[in-house]
Parts: structure tokens; sequence; C-alpha cells
């Protein structure tokens, strides 16, 4: 006799089944002596977890963010990271062409798109290389070019799989290399950590820039560009 | 260049409010607090199986919920938060044990932490399953296997969970237990012997 799933137990005694699993469920835990011990387990855990207090880092955090604050506060912060990066002519919305920024060095002609990752350090920036490795705290800064494709939508993949959204700008139709208008400081989760930057024609919905991240599969005329580091 | 932020900010936004609406998950639904007090349980006691480590398993627990607060975006419209946060515990613990680079013997000579026996496979068969894992697995093999084998889903749960085809999960199933097919452990016997689930 195959088992429940620990997760279908746990979400059996949420309340998340609906009416056809949670019959099914509860029909062969009758029949089970296996998974009916599974499931007082989760129940004997649930007892003594909620005995116990909450800790002092995840009260802090809730503390932290108003009862009626939206999942927005991410874009602002990275909205004003960008101001505070490329200056206030983007907060005026006018044109931002002096701050645009050729990087100097020497790249293949034809091989205009790309996307890269920069390193701060005290001796200034450093180009990353493909599996670098880096590390918590480490403040990388993405560049790139878009060709004839002058959206440009980042995001990135931490080592947990957890797919975050940074932004989309729009570039124009150039050769220069731009620098995306914020910058990413790392957190502690370890390994493999992937950035991509998606280039289209129009501005592209979230929806699609989070479903070419998730799956690597580019919308028709788009172009998409990734680069991972392993981080320690 | 021209900056499209605050076109993000606003869709994001309303993305929420379409995510509550539908799904029923409500802002204090998805406050810290409130998703630990609700989860807490689950995501600790899977860290706790699968770390072997009391402190380990508290310390990725409250890692877990500030992430999943930080990240809340990534909620997906399909996926309940149970399904979200036990993907993401998994994950961040095969990462914990990746990273702690520990040698078998280590692991066995751990003070356990309060089990909960929860999972089909437990104790020591299930550290067993770990270490080989981790020194026989790639990290998508890692999860596939650690959900067949120690959460008894099935191919096809297996693949909603990690966006791949029930075959796909199948076939690394299967290239994993070919590797210890010379010398299989007790666990994979006994479990090798029982009727699964496509």
């Amino acid at each position: 006799m195959s088992h429940l799933s620990t997760l279908l137990l746990n979400q059996l005694r949420y309340g998340e089944l609906d009416p056809v699993q949670e019959t099914q469920a509860k029909a062969h835990l009758q029949d089970c002596a296996e998974c009916s011990a599974r499931l007082r387990a989760q129940e004997s855990n649930r007892t003594a977890f909620v005995m116990a207090p909450v800790p002092q880092a995840i009260r802090e955090s809730a503390a932290r963010v108003p009862a009626n604050d939206n999942k927005s506060w991410r874009w602002i912060l990275l909205a004003v990271a960008a101001m505070l990066l490329v200056g206030f002519p983007i907060l005026l919305n006018t044109p931002t062409t002096g701050v645009e920024e050729l990087v100097p060095m020497e790249r293949t002609k034809g091989e205009q798109i790309l996307l890269e990752a920069w390193l701060d350090t005290q001796d200034g920036p450093i180009l990353l290389d493909a599996d670098d490795r880096i590390s918590p705290g480490d403040v990388l800064q993405l560049k790139f070019s878009t060709l004839d494709r002058p959206y440009v939508s980042f995001g990135g993949v931490d080592g947990a799989g957890i797919i975050e959204l940074y932004g989309t700008v729009q570039a124009g139709h150039d050769m220069q290399i731009h620098r995306a208008p914020f910058a990413l400081q790392m957190d502690q989760t370890p390994g493999e950590q992937r950035f991509y930057a998606l280039f289209t024609q129009t501005a592209p919905e979230e929806s699609t820039v989070r479903e070419a991240i998730k799956r690597e599969v580019v919308p028709e005329g788009a172009v998409l560009r990734s680069i991972r580091f392993q981080k320690e | 260049m021209e900056n499209t932020f605050q076109e993000s900010t606003t869709s994001a936004a309303t993305r929420v409010k379409t995510l509550a609406t539908q799904h029923t998950v409500t802002r204090v639904d998805l406050d810290v607090e409130t998703l630990y007090r609700r989860y807490g349980d689950m995501v600790l006691g899977r860290c706790r199986s699968l770390l072997s480590n009391e402190a380990d398993a508290q310390e990725t627990c409250q890692e877990i919920f500030l992430k999943a607060h930080r990240y809340r975006d990534s909620f997906r419209g399909e996926a309940k938060p149970s399904t979200w946060l036990f993907r993401v515990t998994t994950t961040t613990c095969l990462n914990r044990l990746r990273s702690r680079g520990r040698r078998r013997e280590d692991l066995q000579a751990e003070e356990l932490p309060i089990a909960v026996e929860d999972t089909v496979l437990t104790g020591t068969d299930l550290r067993d399953l770990v270490q080989h894992l981790l020194d026989e697995a790639d990290e998508r093999t890692q999860a596939c296997v650690l959900y067949h084998y120690v959460d008894g889903m099935t191919h096809k749960e297996i693949g909603v969970m990690l966006d791949l085809s029930a075959a796909a999960i199948r076939k690394r199933i299967a290239t994993f237990k070919a590797r210890l097919a010379k010398n299989p452990p007790a666990w994979l016997i006994e479990l090798g012997s029982q009727p699964t689930q496509d």
C-alpha cells in the first residue's frame, strides 16, 4: 500500500485539502496504521510547538513591517536605490544620457546583447566570470547592452530556488553598455545564485518575466541571458 | 534610460490583491509571525528530521520564515503557502547539508533532536539516505529522491513540486537507485518491495 505524503498530512491538518482530497485522505487513514501514526506524530509536534514562544527574530521582523504594508515595499526600495545610483534625472523622468556609461573594455562586435556582473571591491569593480565564487555581503552590479531590444527585465534565483524579480528598465536602441539601476547585496543563502536579464521589444508583464526565469523559456522575439555563480 | 520600476510596483500590488481574492491568502496570512504560528511546526519538524541537529534546525527554520517574508512575491498563485514552504524548507536543508560538508561519522555521532516521525523513512534510515544523497546525487536528484522515499510522494506530485515531468522524476530516481544496486541499504530493499504509484 502506498502512503500519504508528508506534505499531504500537513495540509490535512491545516484544512487546506479540497473536499475530494480530504475524503480520500481520511479513508486512507482509517486503513493505514502507519500513516495514522505519522499524522499523530505531526499533531503531537504541533502541540509542543504552540507551547513554545515565537523566536525573537521573527517577532522583530514582523514588528518592522507595518500591518498595512503591501508587497510593493521592495520595489519602492529598489526604485530608491536606483535613483541614488543613477541620480535624480530618473526621479524627474528626464533623459539620463549623461549617466549611461560605456564600460571601457574590449568586446567582440556582433555580441552586443550581453549581461555581466561586477563585484564591488576596495580596489574597484571586478568583472566576474561564470561559476566564480561569491559570498554573503558581496555587492554586485549588473551591466548589459541591448542592441535592438530596448526593454530589459532583471531577476534572479538563489540557492533555495527562490525567484526574485528586480524590475524592468527601458534603455533605448543603442550599442552602449549600461549599468542596471540597482545594486545587489548577497544574502546568506548558499548554493548557486543565478541572475537573468530578459531583453524584449516591449515592456513585458511580470508573469512573463517570472515564467522566462522559472522555465528558461523565452517569449518569441525576446532574448534571455543568464549568469551564475556559486555562493558560499 | 527610462525607468519602469514604478509601473512594476503597481502591478505587483495588484497581483497581491488578486492572489488574496482567489486563494484566500490574505495579507494577515502572509505576515511573518502569523505565517510562523501557522506553519512553523511543519517547517521546524522538517528541519529537525533532515538536519539532525537542533541548533541548525532552529536557525534554519527562522531563516526560512524571514526569507518567506522577504520574498513573499514568490508565492506562486497556484500553490498553497504550505507547499511553497515545504519546498523551500527541503531545498534550504539540502543546501545546508551540502555546505556543511560533513563526513558520515560526524552525522552518525551527532545527538538527534526531538524527532518528528511523520515521514516514511525515519531515524537512522533517513540519515543513511541523506548521506547517500550527498555522496551520490546531484542537487535536483537529491530533492526528487527525498520527496519520493522520505515523504512518500508520487512521481506526479514531485513533478508538480519541482516543475519537472513525472518521467524525468522517475528517471532521476531510477538512476539513483541503480547507483545503490551493488550494495543496497536495508531501507531501499524494504521500500523496493512495496508497490509505488506514479
